[in-house]
């Protein structure tokens, strides 16, 4: 019979070892590019000569980096259930209100507050979660459309809704103190990560992670229609939403640190897909560790090309968008 | 009819809170291991009595026995490892190929955390092999025509191996050549033993493929029984609201409309 010798469950094995391969060289990368002690490259002899390299890579350049790579992995993992539930390639974690959501969580502790990264993440998370909720909200009461498109209108109307008060909030921003800030924060950044950041952020993100791992396989069902779920054992509403709130719980607690950093939710799962096919029990752990990878380089780039600070969220776009272009202009399918 | 597999009594469902009833006090005997066709016209109910069978929308009254048992009383996966679902269309998961489309049929024998295993790609390569798709494994199941596309979804439902199968028109959108091999389909799974419930509203398919037939109109039942005796002109009248003639040919009812 065909089928026997063809899609061999191990298939997968090499390109999952080749990824992990990845994610640990650019860790290790990350610890030495930099600025110190001259762009680009710190020799590896100075975290033994240098107790200055030592410090800025124990406080400064670990936490970071772990953050990157956590947020990394969050977004791409979030952008993957997304896509796969809401059959939809071109939907990410920004979706149902949530990035919006913390954006204005954000800007509003700027504009009342004096900010403190404590304050502003808060305030973020917060405010990402009220996005989720709204969106929830609004999905249940619209009259139109199944389930996945009621979502999909809520997630427009709720992200509408909070980037208007972004708006306003920015017009009502103090131009010399508190505009920069905002505008600084929504372009995405991880500049000012400790490791007190880093502890806040890994226990909601980690769990978020190892949760939609072991659920990777159900991921496939839930895409199908209602009636085919259900036959085949699955609570599809209800299994939606676990995945669903699990994946925005955990952009939300990245996104509170990091700010917006956009394409990297939308622009990984495509990669992971080409690298292992469609199927979403594969295109998740693959996600993770290449939305990882990308994260940190780009996060390396935004702190090395330049003696100041690149935002991340422009880097991530930058790059972002050009693999966008050169995937779909290779290839029009859009996936294998 | 013959021992009934799966038996409803006095069911009543409407959507929105008994403002519109669209099953109506509706009592029926499924024989096992039989092809059953629910016939009717469009909006008559057979799509919700599927659903209502399946589970996924419970009926404000009435009862449904599965093997003499209330339907509430088993466990969700016991259900849907005896339960399948051939969808009158289906919505496939971005980019799959035929082959991952088809073992996610494998989902009941999976628990929640489970990847497939060896068992599992044999169960789909098998159901593959029995509508005949093995050569379509690697496609992308979106690339499919209609006809390919419907066998994937009765090899889905058969790599779940149910007893029980509903199928819900399971024929409307074929063309000649793969509504013959379908229907040839259904009269296999009958022969091994597996019990066929599928809605229809061309009454030549019921006909063709099924040995007993329901005929519903507006929610009730019409007439049920052995497919030979219930497909007269008398019930298609009144259950189309046309005049309808039956001529036999070959033996088998043939049914005419104006």
């Amino acid at each position: 019979m065909g089928g026997e010798n063809k899609p061999i469950p191990g298939r997968a094995f090499w390109p999952f070892l080749l990824l992990g391969f990845l994610v640990l060289g650019v860790l290790l990368l990350s610890i030495f590019v930099g600025r110190y002690p001259r762009p680009y490259w710190m020799p590896v002899s100075y975290l033994w000569h240098d107790a200055l390299a030592r410090r800025l890579v124990l406080h400064l350049r670990l936490p970071r980096i772990l953050t990157a790579l956590l947020m990394g992995m969050v977004l791409a993992a979030a952008g993957t259930v997304m896509q796969t539930i809401f059959r939809n390639p071109l939907v990410c974690a920004g979706f149902l209100g949530v990035s919006q959501g913390a954006a204005f969580g954000a800007a509003l502790s700027i504009v009342l507050f004096t900010p403190s990264p404590l304050i502003i993440e808060l305030f973020a998370t917060i405010f990402a979660l009220s996005g989720l909720l709204l969106s929830y909200l609004l999905a249940w009461n619209i009259r139109y459309g199944d389930w996945v498109l009621r979502l999909v209108l809520a997630g427009i109307m709720s992200s509408a809704l909070f980037s208007s008060g972004v708006g306003v909030l920015k017009y009502m921003a103090d131009p010399l103190k508190e505009l920069p800030d905002i505008v600084f924060w929504l372009m995405g950044g991880l500049w000012a990560i400790t490791w007190r950041d880093l502890l806040y952020v890994l226990p909601i993100a980690a769990l978020s992670l190892v949760l939609l791992l072991l659920m990777r396989h159900r991921l496939n069902l839930l895409a199908l229609r209602d009636e085919t779920a259900f036959s085949l054992g699955v609570s599809p509403s209800k299994e939606r939403a676990a995945v669903l709130v699990t994946s925005v719980v955990g952009t939300a607690v990245v996104v509170s640190v990091g700010g917006i950093v956009g394409w990297v939710g939308l622009i990984v799962p495509h990669i992971a897909r080409r690298i292992v096919g469609a199927d979403a029990g594969k295109v998740l752990p693959a996600s993770m560790l290449i939305g990882g990878a990308l994260t940190l380089l780009c996060d390396d780039l935004a702190r090395s090309i330049r003696a100041g600070e690149i935002p991340l969220g422009i880097v991530t776009s930058l790059i972002g968008s050009a693999i966008f272009i050169v995937m779909f202009m290779r290839n029009n399918s859009g996936g294998r | 009819m013959s021992t009934g597999i799966i038996s409803l009594s006095d069911l009543c469902f409407s959507y929105n809170d008994h403002k519109q009833l669209i099953l109506r006090n509706l009592s029926l005997e499924i024989s096992e291991a039989a092809v059953t066709a629910i016939l009717g016209p469009n909006g008559s109910g057979k799509t919700t009595l599927l659903s209502v069978i399946l589970g996924i929308v419970p009926p404000q009254k009435g009862t449904i026995l599965v093997r003499g048992r209330d339907h509430a009383e088993y466990p969700r996966s016991a259900m849907s490892r005896l339960i399948g679902l051939v969808p009158q269309d289906e919505i496939f998961p971005l980019g799959l190929s035929v082959f991952q489309y088809v073992l996610l049929g494998r989902a009941p024998y999976l628990g929640l955390l489970e990847s497939p295993k060896a068992e599992d790609y044999h169960a789909a390569s098998k159901a593959m092999e029995t509508v005949g798709l093995t050569s379509f494994e690697g496609r992308l199941v979106s690339s499919l025509s209609g006809g390919e596309r419907q066998l994937a979804i009765v090899a889905r439902a058969l790599a779940q191996n149910p007893r029980v199968l509903l199928m819900d028109e399971p024929v409307s959108h074929l063309d000649l050549s793969n509504r013959s091999r379908v229907i040839g389909l259904i009269r296999e799974l009958a022969r091994e033993g597996v019990t066929v419930v599928l809605t229809t509203h061309d009454p030549n398919v019921a006909a063709g493929v099924a040995n007993d037939v329901v005929l519903m109109r507006q929610g009730e039942v019409v007439a049920a029984g052995a497919m030979a005796r219930v497909l007269n002109a008398r019930n298609l009248t009144t259950t189309y609201g046309v005049p309808v003639e039956v001529a036999h040919v070959h033996g088998k009812p043939v049914i005419l409309a104006p």
